[in-house]
């Protein structure tokens, strides 16, 4: 298990390598730069600005120079948020991201895992078309219809939920973006997990509990860790992506977390906020993908069995 | 049957009283929110919303409208503006200026201090001034001063700082000299570059004194938190030296980037203005926020850019003819939600120095008689049923409104007999695009005064106006107009100058002049000392909240 594992962290840092060095240079191949905006500077001052900023130095050298910050923990200076490091703003967003994140993820997984156990064990029925339908309804509905209308009947017509704004993390203010966030990881955990647990209910080792009168109760839990593996590799991105904030969500609901970051750094060629969430991005993903191996190599030992030969 | 039944009706008694438990706490902890249960006196609030966020709350670094609307709480300059948008005396008493109309002196008011209870000084605002224009600070919008003796050499790296036109007569008295005559000098002064700063607190934090913790201010306000993407919140400043007369405790910014969204707070109540609305929904607003939709005149234009250096817009009569077919009204009305005024001079209506400004000379005229006379100079420019076919693309940065203007002047143009192509590209690329100047046919444009002057507006004609001059118009008699203004120290001869300027600009056309800006506010009836202004501009020194 320990070399299995030790082989997986190996990998992680070339990957990281190479996605840091594309961003870097797509980065820089959009047009215009950080200083352009509707109302355009003196070309004078543009050029002492790139010039403070190291901007104006060989495009390989500025890499060189991240490279360097980022070997020491240092993100740099943002060129949007001046009064802030890219450090200090993920300081103070990611911790809300994951907070947000986390609580989605666990409520998909325990609503969804419910949802699909349902779905599953009623036979034949419209059970598990119930459970289809809704599905589909959750991952076809956008995020950016469900969180307006979830604004409009909670906060404006029921008045029992503040519309949106994060007041230093309240729970009243939680509650409509946690589930705006997690609605369609609900449905996609519910159709999976309904999938392989029927997969996994016709099993041989199940029928065979079966045949030996095991309560109906212990047969679900055998089948449940049969019906795991494809569940927790789809949750493994799923946590990945939500972890690291949406974009609509916070936007919609006024939440300083991460991923409004993404969009306004590279809307405005925030050159070192970019970089800053792409590491956190792609380090999130590793991260998840280590965990998800692991995670499988404990569940299924042929997993371990086969990287090992 | 029965027995299900009762299991389904427990289960449902159980949920009624989970989502009543639910409904008591909400309900509490919103009451505790907006402060009803509370013994003791509420604080009173100005929860604010704006489209957009701050990026840096240094005078010398920020150059947005949000960034200048809390800039002009936490800093008075020499002098402020009142909820009037007037220019009122700021951080200076009076001044006096010398005949030859290039040498101000200011007398700051004994009573003004900083927040932590210093004197402001005269010594703040040259230091303040000389940091604008050291090139190690980097300020976009130092150019704004170049009407300061020395300024532009200064800044560009080639006069020491102490060469500035600024300087100390005593701790009270701020002598100001200017390269020329500038009439419009004191209307620049309430701008962000013009603030002053706490020289010792910049001395102990460099650049991290804008934080919270260490920051200093002169302005009815103190910072207490600046969280990006969330909210900029502000104290009373209890040593502003007309603190006796500011009503609110806290004044609260709340970056609220989607239109939607902030329209659904407001009407909940968790806000008490926003300074945006989403057009698509103007109906809906107009009918039932009536009462709050504030639609003012704004000092702000909405233009196309000719590429005046190539075919065929390096001709008059092309750009004549493209600017007469358009219907303004429409696009007001109509793409609009009459959320923009129809747009036929270049310099917007609403500059007190300026009266009313000079139009385009077919204003009044029948449209059809225009589109005839627009088909004629298209003919005799070569093009038209027996020319060539003339092609157009308008570039413009995407927005839901930018595309519906350009789709209908697309379809306003082919009466004409043009073909027009749309090209749209996000904001960065578009205006790297503008700066650049690769060759365009028609590019949209636009431009917010940064201060109520119509030179603010006419420089963007001007022929060594390199950054701004997005049409590349190059014309000499307007460029001596202009220079000729420029150190004209009579305001009535200056105004007549640049009416005559004006007029130029609008016949040669290098900019199709197409809308002029209105604001649009949302503003809570609950909101008192809120009045409309040109500026746009709401000092939270004059507003307070009705309960």
């Amino acid at each position: 298990m320990l070399r299995y594992f030790l082989s997986r962290i190996v990998m992680v840092v070339p990957t990281l390598l190479i996605i840091i060095a594309l961003a870097f240079f797509l980065m820089r191949l959009a047009p215009g730069g950080p200083f352009d905006s509707e109302r355009a500077l003196d070309p004078e001052i543009a050029k002492n600005l790139r010039r403070i900023y190291k901007l104006d130095r060989p495009l390989l050298e500025q890499f060189w120079l991240y490279l360097q910050s980022l070997a020491h923990g240092d993100f740099g200076p943002s060129l949007h948020w001046r009064d802030f490091t890219v450090n200090q703003l993920f300081a103070t967003a990611l911790p809300i991201s994951v907070a947000l994140g986390t609580k989605a993820m666990l409520t998909a997984i325990l609503a969804g895992t419910a949802l699909g156990l349902v779905g599953a064990m009623s036979k034949g029925g419209i059970g598990p078309r119930l459970v289809d339908g809704a599905a589909i309804f959750g991952i076809v509905l956008p995020v950016f219809v469900v969180a307006p209308l979830l604004q409009l009947g909670f906060g404006l017509t029921l008045h029992i939920l503040p519309v949106g704004g994060w007041n230093d993390g309240a729970w009243q203010n939680q509650i409509l973006p946690v589930i705006t966030l997690a609605l369609p990881q609900i449905a996609i955990v519910a159709r999976l997990m309904q999938a392989a647990l029927i997969d996994a209910l016709a099993m041989p080792h199940i029928r065979t509990l079966r045949a030996f009168g095991m309560p109906g109760f212990h047969i679900t839990l055998h089948a449940l860790r049969a019906a795991f593996p494809p569940v927790v590799s789809y949750l493994g991105l799923a946590a990945a992506n939500v972890l690291t904030g949406s974009v609509i969500v916070e936007t919609i609901f006024g939440i300083p977390g991460m991923g409004r970051y993404f969009v306004d750094g590279a809307l405005g060629r925030d050159y070192t906020l970019v970089m800053g969430t792409v590491v956190v991005v792609a380090g999130a993903v590793l991260l998840f993908n280590l965990i998800v191996d692991l995670v499988l190599a404990w569940l299924d030992p042929r997993v371990r069995y086969e990287s090992r030969s | 049957m029965s027995k299900g039944f009762g299991r389904h009706r427990r289960a449902f008694q159980c949920f009624l009283r989970g989502a009543a438990f639910f409904l008591a706490v909400n309900g509490l902890g919103l009451e505790t929110n907006s402060g009803v249960a509370g013994g003791a006196p509420q604080p009173m609030i100005w929860h604010r919303g704006e489209l957009g966020d701050p990026g840096s709350l240094d005078p010398h670094k920020a150059t947005t409208l949000i960034e200048s609307n809390i800039l002009d709480e936490l800093f008075e300059g020499l002098v402020t503006l009142n909820a009037r948008g007037e220019i009122i005396p700021g951080a200076a008493a009076s001044w006096t200026v010398d005949p030859t109309g290039t040498v101000y002196d200011f007398r700051l008011r004994p009573d003004a201090r900083w927040s932590n209870g210093n004197r402001v000084t005269a010594e703040d605002f040259v230091f303040a001034f000389r940091r604008l224009m050291a090139p190690v600070t980097g300020a976009p919008y130092a150019n704004i001063l170049y009407t300061l003796k020395n300024a532009e050499r200064i800044n560009k790296g080639e006069l020491p700082l102490e060469a500035l036109g600024a300087r100390a007569l005593n701790e009270t008295t701020l002598e100001i000299t200017l390269e020329h005559p500038a009439p419009y000098f004191i209307s620049q002064l309430p701008h962000l570059t013009a603030k002053p700063l706490h020289r010792k607190s910049i001395e102990a934090f460099g650049s991290d004194f804008v934080h919270p913790a260490h920051i200093v201010t002169n302005g009815p306000f103190m910072l207490e938190e600046f969280t990006p993407n969330d909210r900029v919140v502000m104290v009373k400043n209890p040593y502003y030296y007309d603190a006796a007369h500011v009503a609110l405790d806290e004044e609260v910014f709340y970056s609220l980037e989607d239109r939607s969204a902030g329209l659904r707070r407001f009407m909940a109540g968790e806000i008490q203005s926003y300074d945006d609305v989403p057009v698509e929904q103007i109906g809906f607003v107009r009918s039932h926020l009536a009462e709050a939709f504030k639609v003012t005149p704004n000092l702000g234009s909405y233009f196309y850019a000719f590429d005046t250096r190539y075919k065929p817009f390096d001709d008059k009569r092309v750009r004549q003819a493209l600017a007469m077919a358009i219907d303004r009204e429409f696009l007001a009305e109509r793409i609009w939600g009459g959320t923009m005024d129809a747009g036929y001079s270049f310099v917007p209506p609403g500059i007190p120095s300026y009266g009313t400004p000079a139009t385009v000379a077919w204003k009044d005229s029948d449209p059809f008689e225009r589109e005839d006379e627009a088909k004629k100079l298209l003919a005799e420019a070569g093009f038209g049923p027996r020319g060539q076919k003339l092609e157009v693309e308008i570039r413009f940065n995407n927005s839901e409104n930018h595309r519906a203007t350009a789709v209908a002047i697309a379809d306003m143009w082919k009466v004409l007999g043009i073909e027009t192509r749309l090209l749209a590209t996000d904001a960065t690329t578009h205006y790297a695009f503008l700066r650049e100047k690769p060759p365009f046919d028609v590019a949209r444009s636009g431009w917010f005064a940064d201060y109520p002057d119509a030179q603010n507006f006419l420089f963007l004609g001007q022929s060594d106006n390199q950054a701004l001059n997005a049409a590349s118009f190059r014309n000499k008699t307007y460029d001596s107009m202009m220079h000729e203004a420029q150190v004209e120290a009579s305001p009535e001869r200056r105004r007549a100058i640049l009416h005559e300027a004006e007029a130029l600009l609008l016949d040669e056309q290098p900019y199709l002049v197409l809308l002029t800006y209105r604001s649009r506010n949302l503003v809570s009836p609950k909101l008192k000392g809120w009045e409309a202004n040109v500026l746009d501009n709401h000092p939270g020194r004059y507003i307070s909240i009705a309960p």
